[in-house]
């Protein structure tokens, strides 16, 4: 009986450590690695510590595996922990997906740090995150005169806020068929401003001779922009304008709600 | 259980051991940042862990799962020394300019 249950422990935190150490290889950023190798690892080989306890038998052997686990159990969490913050300081990239800094601005970050690629890389791209508001006739007449200065290709992206979009607030009984109405209305009202700000944004391009696209995407602003843009790209928005495009007259701060890390800084223009 | 499945059982332990130690030793030589090859190594020190136990059984002497406790151990202390290391210098480059 000892032997089979030992058997398959031995088996499960072997399979463990290679799905730990294939964890270390493969994730995308170094947070994402540090779990893996902290987690799963410690898993893994605690396992195979009890499984080889279980397949000996003997008192001095079950003592010592689980003083070993014990051990690893205690000390993993700390050294991970003092890992991770040493290579946050470090400045060890972000994923680009990442969402959230929760450390931005409390630990400070240095050397590797892609979070301000220094001013004078050159700019191959200016993209315009196009929302409608006040002051999006003078932002694309900025944008232009940037990408034109910098001999950049112009780039306009608009962006529909769907969550915002969205969150109609607390509906009562009876009301869900209203509120899925009132969706669609501030959907579709935010797709005919956007394909408004688009035309403006193309006659402006089209009248610079520049190279130049535009884009529509729906989705959180934040993400959308952020899978848009690499160090290469200098993002530009217009001040007190939202993707909601205009439809819920939001004031909002775009630059506070905008500043990705891993880019150059956001440059708001009224 | 016969002897055959045993050695079966001890044999593919082994094989998957040593892929965990081929993957942690391919992010050690990429890096990229020294952090990485830092976190990588804890990983190596925890499959030594995992490893030396299962010497304990091929060879038959409880001994080897002293070594496990032993590298159990300094594993931890050389990743709290390889932090501290890491966190100095980003320091110091942040005091520099």
């Amino acid at each position: 009986m000892n032997e089979w249950i030992g058997s398959v422990l031995l088996l499960g935190g072997a399979l463990l450590c290679l799905f730990a150490a294939l964890g270390v290889l493969r994730l995308p950023d170094f947070f994402m690695r540090m779990h893996a190798a902290t987690k799963a690892g410690v898993a893994g080989s605690g396992l195979v510590l009890l499984g080889v306890a279980a397949l000996h038998g003997d008192a001095g052997t079950w003592i010592k595996a689980a003083l070993a686990v014990l051990f690893l159990l205690l000390t993993t969490p700390v050294a991970g922990h003092l890992i991770g913050r040493a290579g946050y300081l470090s400045g060890v990239p972000l994923w680009r997906g990442t969402r959230e800094d929760a450390l931005a601005g409390v630990l400070p970050r240095g050397g590797l740090d892609e979070a301000h690629p220094s001013d004078d890389a050159p700019v191959r791209r200016v993209l315009l995150a196009l929302a409608a508001g006040p002051h999006i006739d003078k932002a694309i007449a900025q944008s232009v005169a940037l990408a034109r200065r910098h001999g950049a290709e112009l780039c306009g992206v608009a962006v529909i806020d769907l969550p915002r979009l969205q969150n109609v607030g607390p509906v009562p009984i009876g009301a869900g068929w209203h509120a899925q109405r009132m969706r669609e209305n501030r959907i579709a009202q935010a797709r005919r401003a956007a394909a408004d700000v688009i035309e403006r944004f193309e006659a402006a391009a089209r009248a610079s001779g520049l190279r130049w696209s535009t884009q529509l995407e729906e989705g959180r602003p934040r993400a959308v922009l952020r899978a848009c843009c690499d160090e290469t790209t200098l993002m530009t928005v217009a001040a007190e304008g939202w993707f909601d495009q205009g439809v819920l007259d939001l004031r909002v701060d775009v630059a506070g709600r905008l500043d990705l890390p891993g880019l150059r800084p956001l440059r708001v223009l009224r | 259980m016969n002897e055959t499945l045993f050695d079966g059982v001890l044999v593919i332990s082994a094989l998957l051991l040593a892929g965990a130690v081929l993957a942690a030793g391919v992010r050690i030589v990429r890096g990229p940042a020294a952090a990485d090859r830092v976190i990588a190594l804890d990983m190596l020190g925890l499959i030594g862990v995992a490893a030396a136990g299962l010497a304990a059984l091929v060879s038959g002497a409880p001994a080897f799962v002293d070594v496990a406790l032993g590298v159990a151990l300094v594993g931890f202390l050389a990743t709290v020394a390889f932090a501290g290391f890491i966190a100095r210098g980003a320091r110091q480059e942040e005091e520099r300019p």
